[in-house]
């Protein structure tokens, strides 16, 4: 008796109200959220690729503005760690949300977590796949660079870039602060949003598979 | 059968589902929208494999369970349309009705989400196999966890409602 009651007051509860639509314009907005998302994917592409041109540009450029061989070798790691750089952000967005509602509610749950962990473990890294390729080589161009009165460089590069002691100390301090704020904010990120998720999906897979 | 039918067809049932799940901020119509527009996005890999009332609880579960999961992320966001709207209805029967939904709705959300998700099928009358398809466990594991939560369910709600 009381299981049909509930039945009902369950059943009845979708006619406290009437849902309305209109499918031919549910389509129209449908389609156009899809090219609206499309559009965004296109523009991202295209300010991830002038921006890393840009960079190449530059320090291809460095190569043959700067006199001093080690600088050379960097500015050339550094094209390619930006390269890499690239190239990785393009495959960490390939770890896409799980697409197909379609699955079962036990298989959906495996997909989320694996989602949740393989962006946990994405953020997690990026002292290996950020930070480092690209402090290393800042690095190494920095301290590379000589006096440039002693090898007759002069022009605005000459005087832009840090040739002191001094100069490269702050440029390093600099780039190992912006560096472990970038390192502190992933982590931070996991830690706060990641962790907390992949527990609570485990622990309703734990309860569904609990008798 | 086309989207407009099955939209048709099921409408009060994935509202009931969306109507469960919705939590402040979040309404049910926007779930509603949410489950739809994934309706649409899959019905054309629709192969027919599971019945479409399996196929449709299935996306309007997982739609729903995502958005709790992830409710309080910024990057979260829900599809907008204007072309879906809630029209409440009124009414001094609609009012007590809504009061003994709320009462069913607070003892459903004391339960473990699994359980939750289990209950509400049952409630929309699926049987265990049907429910055994939707969410991936085994009719016999269904009835077990059906006779507890039944138990649980029925003691929070029976001094409630009398």
């Amino acid at each position: 008796m009381l299981e049909q009651e509930l039945i009902d007051i369950w059943k009845k509860s979708s006619r406290s109200g009437v849902i309305k639509y209109d499918v031919s314009l549910l389509k129209r907005d449908f389609k156009m959220n899809l090219k609206k998302a499309e559009r965004n994917v296109i523009k991202r592409d295209r300010r991830e690729i002038i921006v890393s041109v840009l960079t190449m540009v530059l320090f291809g450029y460095l190569i043959y503005e700067v006199p001093f061989l080690w600088s050379k070798v960097a500015s050339v790691f550094c094209i390619l760690s930006f390269g890499y750089l690239i190239y990785r952000l393009r495959v960490n967005r390939k770890i896409e949300k799980p697409a197909t509602f379609s699955s079962t509610y036990r298989d959906q749950l495996i997909e989320e977590e694996l989602f949740m962990k393989r962006q946990g473990h994405l953020l997690n890294s990026v002292l290996y796949w950020y930070v480092l390729p690209l402090l290393g080589t800042q690095a190494l161009f920095f301290w590379s660079l000589g006096d440039p009165e002693s090898v007759g460089w002069t022009g605005l590069w000459a005087e832009l870039l840090p040739t002191s002691i001094s100069q490269k100390i702050i440029v390093t301090v600099g780039f190992v602060i912006i560096g472990y704020y970038i390192v502190w904010l992933n982590k931070m990120a996991v830690r706060t949003t990641w962790d907390p998720l992949i527990k609570q999906v485990q622990q309703v897979k734990e309860d569904l598979n609990s008798a | 059968m086309t989207f407009e039918e099955v939209l048709q067809n099921n409408t009060d049932k994935i509202y009931r589902i969306c109507k469960a799940y919705a939590t402040d901020p979040v309404e049910p119509v926007d779930l509603f929208q949410e489950v739809v527009f994934q309706i649409w996005k899959s019905f054309g890999s629709f192969r027919e494999e599971a019945k479409i009332d399996t196929w449709i609880y299935r996306i309007s579960l997982n739609v729903c369970m995502r958005a709790k999961l992830t409710l309080g992320k910024k990057n979260e966001k829900f599809i907008r349309t204007e072309a879906i709207q809630y029209l409440p209805a009124e009414g001094p029967d609609d009012d007590i009705e809504q009061e003994r939904y709320e009462l069913l709705r607070a003892c459903i959300g004391q339960l473990k989400e699994p359980d939750a998700t289990i209950v509400i099928l049952h409630l929309e009358e699926l049987s265990y196999k049907q429910i055994g398809a939707i969410t991936g466990i085994s009719e016999n594991h269904v009835a077990v966890k059906m006779k507890r939560i039944r138990s649980k369910l029925f003691d929070c709600i029976t001094p409630k409602l009398s």
